[in-house]
This record gives structure tokens, sequence and C-alpha cells, in this order.
């Protein structure tokens, strides 16, 4: 499988999730769309770096020059683990806020709200 | 040594150290983080008339700028400082008066908010701005709910799940000019940029647009704006629109002009001129925004939809590509930043003396209070 088969896989599971954010309606399945979008994109960054038959990019001194195409280009890894952590921090914020709305508003689907209330 | 990364790490340990120090100090918490916005604030405008005379990158950690990450500062990334770390000052100010006042955490979240905006306005690199991005908003998203009612909760989390879609986007634009160019140093990536074939460049522009249009309110991305207005606390709007909404135009900005460049801005898609559909969106935005302003009976939802309006004439202003264009929208983001954030104030302190939001039930006002009355003359 080459490398055009993952960017393709990343971009239509980003598909399935903005899909669901766009249509769904209960908070909690929403949260989950999100995390198909994060997965599918984090998908597309590795495949960034990755090329058939890439090796693992532990390099010592005996590689020189155009030795360095053989192996995997470390930086997008290191971009998706940033991104896990941004992803983690944001599913775990939105899943109070959800139990905050779920709480005050007695039901966890979004929509059908009228009421007239004061914030200061 | 260049102390310019102060003005991301120092708001940024103080937020922390407040969340932390909640424990034993509760009174002190407003008064420091009024003093740590207040002196950055200064400091930034010090700093001013040494920015204006030419831009410096700045190297952290003595890793060379292609490879390493560095701030860039000139007179337009250290104005956008000033401004921001002025409006957030102005913030705590208010809050400090506010029965909110005992609520350290506020404090940590103002100062985050303060400490990822100047982070996205001074980075020259383009992964860095993503993280910075993405603190901002998990402050702004905090603040949002902190009024702790139905409202907040709603608004927040819409909020929230619209501006995480729209990041992801932004991370599908680092991959493609990565992928193409190699590098994610701003300068270095406009340097770069003819290696990518226009059809891509266009796409990861579009990508990396998303999320920032989304945060500057323009027309087909800010249906979360009413919503979320309206559940924050006063100030939090204010600062919504102050604050966020000006760093996210900077952003565009620095993204349009200075990576992707006229060249690509003026490309021809489908018939259509780049630049000439971003012109259509401001428009756009600008009537739609205060058409639905003038029907507002809520105060705050309508200054929420002129501030829409206002971001559109900025993004009006920036599509017409010249630098008269881009000072006229810098002169208007200021200008709309320092009014919109005094007005949502002014609003704030009425509905408390009022007790509703209804402009239309607010005859009298300035006859009780004269002071107050004032307040709303701009």
């Amino acid at each position: 499988m080459g490398e055009l088969f993952y960017h393709g896989l990343g971009f239509v599971l980003i598909l399935i999730g903005l899909y669901g954010v766009l249509t769904l309606k209960n908070v909690f399945r929403l949260i989950l769309a999100l995390g198909i979008m994060e997965t599918g994109v984090n998908i597309i960054l590795v495949a960034t770096g990755w090329h058939p038959g890439a090796k693992v990019p532990i390099i010592d001194t005996t590689v020189q020059g155009a030795g360095f195409a053989a192996y995997a280009d470390p930086l997008p890894s290191a971009l998706v683990l940033t991104a896990i952590v941004i992803g983690l921090g944001t599913t775990a914020l939105a899943l109070v806020l959800a139990l905050l709305y779920k709480e005050s508003h007695g039901t966890d689907e979004l929509g059908g709200e009228t009421e007239e209330e004061v914030v200061e | 040594m260049n102390w310019t990364v102060s003005f991301i790490v120092v708001p940024l340990f103080t937020a922390f150290f407040l969340l932390v120090s909640s424990l034993w100090m509760r009174r002190l918490a407003g008064y420091l983080a009024l003093l740590v916005s207040g002196a950055l604030g200064l400091w930034a405008l010090t700093l001013l008339p040494e920015a204006v005379r030419g831009g410096t990158p700045v190297i952290i950690g003595g890793w060379i700028p292609p490879y390493g990450i560095n701030l860039y500062v000139d007179a337009l990334s250290m104005g956008m400082v000033a401004l921001v770390t002025g409006m957030i000052t102005l913030g705590i100010l208010f809050q400090l008066t506010d029965g909110m006042a005992k609520r350290p955490y506020f404090y940590g979240l103002m100062l985050l908010l303060l400490g990822s905006l100047n982070g996205m306005i001074l980075t020259g690199d383009a992964f860095n701005f993503f993280v910075f991005m993405e603190i901002s908003g998990m402050a702004t998203y905090g603040l949002v709910a902190a009024s702790r009612n139905r409202a907040g909760a709603r608004g927040a989390f819409k909020y929230l799940v619209l501006a995480g879609a729209a990041s992801v986007f932004f991370l599908v634009g680092i991959a493609m000019v990565y992928r193409s160019t190699g590098t994610l140093n701003m300068a270095d990536l406009a340097r770069r940029m003819p290696l990518m074939t226009g059809g891509s460049a266009l796409v990861a522009m579009v990508s990396f647009m998303i999320p920032l249009l989304l945060e500057a309110e323009i027309f087909p991305l800010n249906a979360w704006v009413p919503d979320t207005y309206k559940g924050a606390p006063s100030m939090v709007s204010g600062l919504l629109s102050a604050a966020v909404g000006v760093a996210s135009a900077y952003a565009l900005i620095r993204f349009f002009y200075f990576i992707f460049g006229i060249t690509y801005f003026g490309k021809v898609v489908g018939g259509v001129k780049v630049a000439h559909m971003l012109l259509g969106l401001g428009i756009l935005t600008a009537v739609l925004g205060e058409l639905a302003a003038l029907s507002q009976k809520d105060a705050k939802k309508l200054l929420a939809w002129s501030s829409v309006g206002q971001m559109g004439m900025v993004l009006t202003a920036l599509s017409l590509t010249g630098s008269m264009a881009m000072h006229a929208a810098l002169f208007l983001m200021v200008s709309h930043a320092v009014a919109k954030m005094l007005l949502f104030l002014s609003v704030g302190v009425i509905i408390r003396s009022t007790g509703t939001s209804n402009w239309r039930a607010w005859k009298g006002v300035g006859r009780r209070n004269p002071l107050l009355g004032r307040g709303g003359w701009r």
C-alpha cells in the first residue's frame, strides 16, 4: 500500500467526522465526531513523513548525505504527538462542558432553546 | 538575551501559579493578574518605537531560524501585542469590580488567554501558531462557560465543537505545506512557496483560512456568534471581539500577505479571483451582520452582530490587496477593538444595575445614574 492510501484514509475519516459535526444533535456523539476528525488528520500527518520501505529514523554517525533518504522523516511524528496531546485536552474540556450542558438543560440534545435569560 | 519571550512566558507561568495558589490566597489573585498584564502592556508600548524602526527575528534556545522556532518582532506584531494586552488589562480591571472577583481560576484563564494570544501574534512558526491557537481556544471556552448558567454552557459547547472541527483543517494545511516545501518556519515558507503547484497552494491556503475566518466571525462560519456572545459574561464577550477576533484578523494578514503573497492571493479559481471571493464574503458579512444587529432586542446579541459586521468590513478592506487597504484594515481593527470592548463593559454595568439585557427596557437608566448614562455614548 502506497502513501496515497493513508492520505486517502485520513481524508475519508475527516469527512466522516465533519458530517457528524454538522448533522448530529447529541453532545456526546458530537465529541466522538470531533475525535474521528482528529484521528484522520493525525493519519495524514504521519503519512506525510513516511514513504514505502522507510526505516525507523534512529540515525548514527555512519549515515551520510543521500543515506538519509532511506529513513522516515521524524518531524511529522513529533507534530502528531503534540496534536494528540492537544486533542486529549480538548476532549476532556468538551466532556466537562457536555456534562455542564446536560445538567443545566436536562437533556443531551442540542437545539430548540428559546428561553430568555439574563447574563451579566 | 532578548526578553521578548516574556510576553508569552510570564502570563503562562502566572496563570498556573494563580491556579495553584488559589488554595491559600484568594483575595490577591486579581491584583497579581492586573499587575502582570498591566506591566506587560506598558512594556509593549515602550518597545513600540524601537519595533517601528525595523523588524527583528528573535532566536529561542540557540536554534537558528529555519530549524528552531523563532519569534518575529516588528511594528505590526508589537502594536497588536500592546492592543491585546491593553484590552485584557481593561477586562481584569473590570472584573475586579465585579461579583466574580473572588474566583482565582477566572484570572488564571484571563492570563492564559493573554499568553496564548501574544504567542499567536509573535510566533514565526506555523505549527507553533497552531498550538497557541488551541491554547487560546481552551482559555476562551473556559471563560465563556464561567457564568455557570444555561446560556454559558450552550455557547461554550457550540464554540468548542465548531472551533475544534475548524482547527483540524489548519493541521491539514500544515501537512500540505510541509510535504511540498519541507519547512514550517513562516519566513522560510514564504521563500519556498514557488515549490508548491498552484492548485495545492490554494487548497493549503483555504485550509489555513477556515479556523481563522471562523474566529474572525466571517459569514459562512459565524453560526456560533449569537449563542456564545449571549452566554458569556459581558467582559468576555468584549474580549471575544476585541482580543480573539482581532488576533485572528492579524493572523489572516500574516498568512495572506506574508506567506502566500499577492501572487497566490490573485490566483483565478473557476473564473473568480481568490481576492474577489474574499471581497464578496467580507461585504456579505458586513451587510448581513449589521442587518441582523438592527433587529435584536437583546443588547449583547446586538453588539455581537455589530461586531460581525465590523469584522466583515475589516476583511473587505484586507481583500483589496494594497498597502493603503492594509492601513485601512488595521485602523478599523484597532478602533473596533477599543470601541467594542468599552461598549460591552458599559452593557455589562447596565445589565447589572437594571437586571435585564433587553435594551428597550433600559428606559431611565441615564436619569437614575447620569454617569452610567454617558457610558452608552460613543
